[in-house]
């Protein structure tokens, strides 16, 4: 008991100020009058790039050549990474009833939000970390990359069904960070001396280039379906439908758009290019026009980055000591790939649940999770990560912890 | 300890490492990038007049350089001249019938002035402006002639048909008249006068008109004005007229350098003086000199300075004029060419002095200057393009404006990596001096090895032309990167050699024709980068 008290201590130790939901998602029907949740995930997740590598990103210091070197071997011709930092609280009131009907409360939220998602290739990571001195006389393909990152904030009105916890609310949302950047084709060619470079590129990159906090508007839905169904004889078991964030964001303040598809060759300047009146430093000649890069302001209306999870919860009206869940969860990024999971919940005392989960997919490949729950009588606490590795070794390839803490009254 | 209170501290932790600031997040990176890439040959430097190949394999030095060109337009100007001719009857009153002309007496006017004694010109351009008023109550026709004035021998005669006016509003008729072509002799009506324009007018009646009575109260007149004369042809005597100057120029490149000396080949100067005018002249050259970067101040000596020498006019006329050419020749022999030419001189003093007529007007006022005449002095030197350095340093200071934030992503060291194919027989060390803005030098970087001669390489079969390769690194260290932001100058300095490969001591050397030095410069940075 006290090795896992001192785990736990850990995960606290080594997690961001971030929460929000997923693992362990409990259906509790027991009647309350109303609920305090805070939810919060700080999830980083990446098929190549270690912890050692990654940490240093959130708590600062040195990459050295080591650590470069441990990542870059796990990289393969294509890679994935992805972040979520996000955190929501939801006030629900089953006090009330809504629209006048007996079994509806009412819900509101509000929350903040984080995406960041990257395919991308070896070598651009070979390029970004080590230079183009190690691809001297050989090209260097970033093609296929794509990066997306938005930050938006959220306020949401639905309803809740006091019996079954279902729960719908329509959401409004402040855009306030957007970025998007696709490369169709990209190669850099250095001469093995290094006297000359060539880039071949077709791709572009936008991004929200106000400096106003709030740059869009958007609109959505958050659907928590909660299914009875009978999966062994005489006994109900609950699937969840979640939808976090399914909705629409015009992004109406300026997007600066640099687009090209170009193939620049470059061995040196000239002198007459250097000295004299007609130098390029003298030149009228916007460098953007000089490489072949458009530059134009749009607006854009995009998707949410939300994420759509169906899976069976745990119960904890069930009597039994040890249930499991699994489920699905995507997102509607190519960077993403639907992460399946599936796990054991052990019910240890009456105010401490355990559970440990296994998970394959997402922006990483097969992570192992463990959780913990503290039930008080109005208050409930939970501790999790979704990466137990990454939580313990620098070999990890992501970071994950969830806390939630819940109110009833 | 009660469990359930240990939950608390991941919260106690999480608001620890948000309350933290985080440390940035640095790594390096290895970077090549080309910067320059260039090939430069004696035609980057000079016009391609000045170097000759000829016959030879070797550049020859052909320099001619114009320092006085004159021509008509600077001895003969007409400036702008109005010229008014007025009449009125002898008689008090005098009735005439239709059809009826007087006839006035030619009057004479001076245009230019007294220090030019004009016989007879030609207009290459001009126009006269004429206005004519008539006094009389009928209608009246002017004949404006112009004796001496004429063109392909017709002389210059204009008739205007001019309204009918009064003494106090006489009718007007103005008209601009292009006399481009036409000569204009300038001798009076005696033929000995000199700027000295005829004009003579006839006016008559309206034919068609009735009979009018003509007072002597009422003015015939007419106004010429001569304007934007230009004119190709000339005679007359132009005046004792004297051209001096004493020319200053700087030869910036030689400004550069800072110790060493050059040897250099026999050498002939010359000064040649073409005069294209039928007019005698002296010529003097008064002074040469020139001052090197020691302030050493070496003048021409020899016979032939401060010397007055006389000019011959060109002979001949027209189509067959010959200019008469007089060389003023400094070399070895009668001087110290050598000596003044290896003072490498930045600031150069030519003194000259040319007199026109110098004897008066002896010529009977028949001094002509026809339309391709100039009178010209040139400066020619031939040599061959050889020199000899022992340690020749140049050295030339630049702006620098390149600062970087060492808060965010910066270059933390690097290596200039300069290749260089040498087709001179020259050798040369490059060492930049990186300086603050009171001149200070901060730090010095030399560049690891020599740019060799190519004597000391082979000769490429595919030019035929021999070429050393070298590679020279210049080492941007942590100390000089650091300072980037006090460094706002950067001094070159660069010494150059002519060794024999034999025997290593400088020598004179040829220039080969075609001879260029190919540069290739690429940075080798280490970047750290910092968020």
């Amino acid at each position: 008991m006290m090795r896992l008290n001192f785990l736990f201590l850990l995960l606290g130790l080594n997690s961001v100020g971030f929460a929000q939901q997923l693992l362990p998602i409990q259906h509790d029907t027991n009647a309350y009058n109303q609920e305090y949740i805070i939810n919060g995930v700080a999830d980083f997740g990446a098929t190549s790039i270690q912890n050692s590598l990654s940490s240093k990103f959130l708590f600062g210091g040195n990459i050295t050549n080591e650590i470069k070197d441990y990542s870059y071997a796990k990289h393969k011709g294509i890679n994935r990474l992805g972040a979520d930092l996000s955190s929501e609280f939801e006030y629900r009131n089953m006090k009330v009833n809504l629209f006048k009907k007996e079994n509806l409360g009412f819900i509101i939220k509000a929350g903040y939000y984080t995406y960041v998602s990257s395919l991308y290739s070896k070598d651009l990571f070979g390029l970004t970390f080590y230079g183009n001195e190690n691809y001297l006389g050989e090209n260097a393909n970033f093609s296929g990359t794509r990066f997306s990152s938005m930050s938006f904030q959220k306020i949401g009105f639905g309803a809740i069904n006091k019996k079954t916890k279902s729960t719908v609310s329509l959401n409004f949302y402040s855009i306030s960070n957007y970025a998007e950047g696709n490369i169709r084709e990209g190669k850099l060619f250095q001469s093995a001396s290094g006297d000359s470079v060539s880039l071949t590129f077709d791709g572009e990159f936008q991004y929200a280039s106000t400096n106003t906090f709030v740059k869009g508007y958007g609109i959505g839905v958050d659907l928590d379906f909660r299914i009875p169904v009978v999966l062994r004889e005489g006994k109900t078991s609950y699937i969840q439908f979640l939808a976090k964030n399914l909705g629409v964001a015009h992004i109406y303040s300026a997007v600066t758009r640099y687009a090209a598809d170009t193939i620049i060759s470059f061995d040196g300047f000239t002198f007459n290019q250097l000295v004299g009146d007609a130098n390029i430093f003298n030149s009228n000649s916007s460098i953007l026009d000089t490489l072949g890069i458009d530059s134009t302001s749009i607006t854009k209306v995009r998707f949410l980055p939300g994420f759509i999870q169906i899976g069976k919860i745990v119960d904890v009206m069930c009597t039994s000591k040890v249930q499991s869940f699994f489920g699905v969860r995507m997102y509607p990024s190519v960077s993403y790939v639907p992460m399946i999971y599936a796990g054991v919940h052990y019910k240890t005392t009456k105010w401490l649940d355990l559970g440990a989960n296994v998970s394959y997919g997402g922006y990483t490949a097969l992570r192992f999770g463990l959780y913990s729950q503290i039930n008080l009588k109005k208050f409930a606490v939970g501790i999790s990560s979704e990466d137990l590795v990454g939580i313990v070794s620098k070999s990890g390839m992501g970071q994950s912890i969830i806390l939630r803490l819940r109110l009833k009254i | 300890m009660n469990v359930k209170k240990l939950y608390i501290l991941p919260f106690i932790g999480i608001l620890f490492l948000i309350s933290c600031n985080k440390e940035k997040t640095t790594w390096d990176s290895n970077w090549v990038t080309p910067l320059i890439n260039d090939t430069l040959s004696l035609n980057n430097l000079v016009n391609d007049s000045t170097l000759t190949a000829g016959m030879s394999t070797f550049y020859q030095v052909d320099l001619t350089r114009t320092i006085l060109n004159l021509g008509i337009e600077d001895f003969v100007a007409l400036p702008d001249t109005l010229i008014t001719h007025n009449f009125n009857i002898a008689v008090p009153s005098l009735t005439v019938p239709p059809g009826f002309s007087i006839v006035n007496e030619v009057e004479e006017h001076t245009i230019g002035n007294s220090a030019v004694q004009l016989k007879k010109i030609r207009v290459s351009n001009g126009v006269i402006k004429m206005e004519v008023f008539n006094p009389v109550n009928t209608k009246t026709f002017f004949t404006v002639q112009l004796p001496g004035v004429s063109k392909n021998g017709i002389e210059f005669q204009e008739q205007y048909e001019v309204p009918a006016g009064t003494n106090s509003n006489p009718g007007t008729i103005v008209a601009s008249l292009d006399i481009s072509g036409y000569d204009l002799l300038l001798t009076g009506v005696s033929g000995g006068e000199y700027n000295v324009l005829q004009s003579r007018l006839v006016v008559a009646t309206d034919p068609t008109g009735p009979s009018v009575t003509v007072t002597n109260a009422q003015v015939f007149k007419v106004n010429a004005l001569f304007k934007n004369i230009k004119v190709d042809y000339a005679r007359g005597y132009f005046g004792n007229k004297i051209i001096s100057d004493t020319t200053a120029y700087n030869i910036d490149f030689l400004n550069s350098i800072t110790s060493g000396t050059v040897d250099l080949p026999a050498v002939n100067l010359q000064f040649e003086i073409i005069n294209g005018m039928k007019i005698d002249a002296k010529a003097l050259i008064t002074t040469v000199s020139n001052t090197n970067y020691l302030g050493n101040t070496v003048s021409l000596s020899g016979t032939q300075i401060d010397v007055p020498l006389y000019i011959d006019q060109a002979t001949g006329n027209w189509s067959s004029l010959t200019n008469s050419t007089t060389l003023i020749g400094f070399d070895g022999m009668n001087s110290n060419l050598e000596t003044y030419l290896e003072n490498l001189g930045k600031s150069h003093t030519i003194g000259y002095k040319l007199e026109m007529n110098p004897f008066g007007n002896v010529s009977g006022g028949w001094n002509e200057i026809f339309p391709n005449s100039r009178l010209k002095v040139k400066i020619k030197a031939q040599m061959p393009l050889a020199i000899g350095a022992d340690g020749l340093t140049l050295r030339d200071t630049f702006n620098f404006d390149i600062k970087q934030d060492l808060e965010k992503s910066h270059v933390e060291s690097g290596i200039l990596v300069l290749n260089v194919t040498n087709a001179f027989p020259l050798s040369s060390s490059v060492k930049l001096f990186l300086m603050d803005v009171n001149g200070v030098v901060l730090h010095t970087v030399t560049g690891s090895s020599d740019i060799v001669s190519s004597l000391y390489g082979s000769i490429d079969p595919s030019d035929g032309k021999r070429k050393m390769n070298s590679e020279v690194n210049f080492v941007l260290n942590d100390a000089t990167l650091l300072d980037l932001e006090n460094i706002t100058n950067i001094a070159v300095e660069t010494q150059f050699n002519t060794p024999d490969p034999i025997t290593s001591a400088n020598s004179q050397v040829l220039i080969p024709v075609g001879a260029f030095i190919a540069v290739k410069l690429k940075a080798k940075l280490v970047l750290k980068a910092v968020l």
